[in-house]
């Protein structure tokens, strides 16, 4: 898999440096927490997506891989690309591709996109075993859920309220349910 | 039996979820997205948080017809209806220690145009807006609930 940084502000988005070392991205994620600058590096191969740098560490937070890298259906990119047709807002189909980034980092099985009713955009896993939805709220916030059907009643794990930053659990569920139906 | 009585274990209820949702894609690899059978609708969202105990509309089986209780559906986009064994409630109520989940008669809840007939048919289920302290903003322990109970539904016949 090759690497590329883009260095996206209100001038415009730029290839900073294709296969640019860790240190150079951290020496860029510094500026832009000066400058209002977003970095993002591009996974070009395995998945065709953004997942967002880290702006003090200048790397990416990722859940752990749960296989090999796959593709996704062409029905599935289609649909996330549909989202600003289908009335959401710029900003907010950004940040659901951004989580889709995020996520497809761990190469999960393949999920199903929807749009709520308050707006949010939703992606769930449905497994024989686990649930596990993550939605993006008009705004960039998220809510999330997740579901064992082997664990006591009672057990579930999620976000009562919007939150503006993803917990560590999150990550470990979106893991798990990811991986229920990966081998496929 | 006035409002507000329980439904015995064995009866069976219909409920006709509002369309909370829009499915943009559907992954192959698992299973169809799992319906918000007990999404509650906007006027019963803002009852709850007005601070109003809300009773999630559903229909006694034994009293109306699958069709007979589509039919008081005015929403004019598809609907499907679900079926739901009261004991199946009252069990998952009690997994989650959640004494306020349960079928109850509410003739009061039925649509203000209803027959006699139709109203006689209307019941409620309570506990869906809250948790099982009572209070309404975990979201979480509401959405467990849910789940529960639609993944224990089956479409109705």
């Amino acid at each position: 898999m090759s690497e590329v940084t883009l260095q996206i502000s209100a001038s415009g988005a730029r290839i900073v440096s294709p296969g640019v070392a860790s240190g150079t991205k951290t020496h860029f994620a510094a500026a832009a927490a000066a400058s209002a600058v977003v970095l993002f590096s591009v996974a070009v191969e395995a998945h065709d997506v953004l997942r967002p740098v880290d702006r003090a560490s200048g790397s990416a937070q990722v859940p752990a891989p749960v296989s090999a890298p796959r593709r996704y259906s062409q029905a599935f990119w289609n649909a996330l690309a549909s989202l600003t047709s289908r009335g959401v807002d710029g900003a907010h189909a950004g940040a659901a591709n951004e989580l889709w980034g995020m996520l497809a980092d761990a190469h999960p099985s393949e999920p199903d996109l929807l749009l709520t009713e308050d707006g949010a955009v939703k992606f769930v896993w449905f497994g024989d075993r686990y649930y596990f939805d993550a939605a993006v709220l008009p705004g960039g916030r998220y809510e999330w859920f997740f579901r064992d059907d082997r664990a006591p009643a009672g057990s579930s794990r999620g976000s009562d309220d919007p939150e503006s930053e993803l917990p560590p659990d999150f990550w470990e569920c979106a893991r798990l349910a990811g991986a229920e139906r990966a081998g496929r | 039996m006035p409002d507000g009585d329980r439904l015995a274990p064995q009866a069976v209820v219909l409920r006709i979820p509002a369309v909370t949702q829009t499915v943009l894609h559907v992954s192959g690899a698992q299973r169809q997205p799992l319906p918000d059978v007990f999404a509650l609708s906007s006027g019963e969202r803002k009852l709850s948080e007005a601070g109003h105990r809300v009773l999630v509309s559903a229909w006694d089986r034994a009293k109306i017809t699958v069709d007979g209780a589509l039919a008081q559906r005015t929403s004019p986009v598809d609907v499907v209806a679900f079926s739901l064994r009261v004991a199946r409630v009252d069990a998952v109520a009690n997994e989650l220690a959640h004494p306020e989940l349960r079928v109850v008669e509410d003739r009061a809840g039925a649509p203000a145009e209803a027959a006699p007939e139709v109203r006689e048919a209307h019941v409620g289920i309570g506990g869906l807006d809250r948790d099982p302290e009572g209070h309404p903003n975990r979201k979480r322990v509401r959405k467990e609930a849910r789940a529960a109970l639609a993944l224990a539904c089956d479409p109705a016949a």
